[in-house]
């Protein structure tokens, strides 16, 4: 009881509900062995069922580049705006920490999310959901050999606004040597 | 109590974290560009940008490195503000013999 209540008194202390802080060490320790002991022993089993290949890779790439990179980034590094921020802040998939987990550990992350984290369940049970989800589990363990030219090309399928589309439209134009030159200033914007 | 008190030391030693990070973007013309620095002229003025191991290269869509980018050459740089200053995230350019669209 008397812990219970240092432990609530410790989170408000610092910053209540607030995402803002780091998760303490005794957090992200528990909040592993709970993932750990949440995942059924039926899926850390598993084998991925596809074989490795550059089909499945490329579309694991375009669909991680499609759903995942908002929050994981192309590269699988976490490092964007949004992964960066998010309570507990997302993980760099490179590390071993991830490419430890089974290809069934992966599986069952990718298909039923994670609780009070941003992970969401993406799978909706049906076949093709579980082959689109096998296919990013081998993207998943490509993404530490990444080259330069899987990440441009993850960048042109990343999901755009219509303003995104209309700069990147503009960018293309003035590289090309038809806007002028001294028209070509860019208004700073957050991204 | 002392368990109590490591934990307060614990929850108070977190620093808060940067949100809606600061972009900015830029089209111009290359006046000189070096391993660390990169000098663009836009309509309004000169910006210099720090170019550092993680500033992204990509010369006709293709990835490129800093040494393929010349004095007078057309970019687009892609920033974000650090410290003071404009660190470039992805400069992108084409071949100056590059065909025209139109």
């Amino acid at each position: 009881m008397l812990g219970a209540t240092v432990g609530g008194l410790a989170l408000l202390l610092r910053g209540g509900i607030s995402a803002r802080v780091e998760p303490t060490g005794v957090e992200a320790a528990v909040a592993s062995k709970l993932r750990q002991v949440g995942i059924p022993g039926s899926f850390r089993q598993l084998r991925n069922p596809v074989p490795s290949s550059n089909e499945a890779r490329a579309a694991g790439r375009a669909h991680f580049a499609d759903h995942c990179a908002l929050c994981h980034a192309n590269d699988g590094s976490g490092q964007t705006e949004m992964g960066r921020n998010l309570y507990p802040r997302t993980p760099d998939l490179r590390l071993p920490q991830t490419q430890q987990l089974t290809d069934g550990e992966l599986f069952y992350l990718i298909e039923n999310g994670v609780r009070l984290t941003g992970m969401p369940a993406w799978g909706d049970g049906s076949e093709e959901s579980k082959r689109a989800t096998w296919h990013l589990v081998t993207f998943i363990r490509h993404l530490p050999q990444l080259t330069p030219e899987e990440k441009l090309e993850m960048e042109r399928l990343n999901p755009k606004s219509p303003e995104e589309w209309r700069e990147m439209q503009e960018d293309e134009e003035f590289l090309e040597g038809n806007a002028p030159s001294g028209q070509g200033h860019k208004e700073p914007r957050h991204h | 109590m002392k368990v109590a008190s490591m934990l307060l030391a614990l929850a108070l030693c977190s620093a808060p974290v940067a949100a809606h990070e600061g972009g900015h973007d830029v089209r111009g013309v290359v006046t000189s560009v070096g391993p660390q620095e990169l000098t663009v002229k836009t309509s309004h003025r000169e910006e210099t940008f720090v170019l550092t191991p993680e500033t992204q290269f990509v010369k006709d869509g293709s990835p490129a490195t800093a040494q393929d980018l010349k004095a007078s050459n057309r970019v687009v740089v892609h920033a974000k503000k650090k410290v003071g200053r404009l660190e470039a995230v992805k400069v992108q350019f084409k071949s100056a013999e590059g065909p025209k669209k139109r």
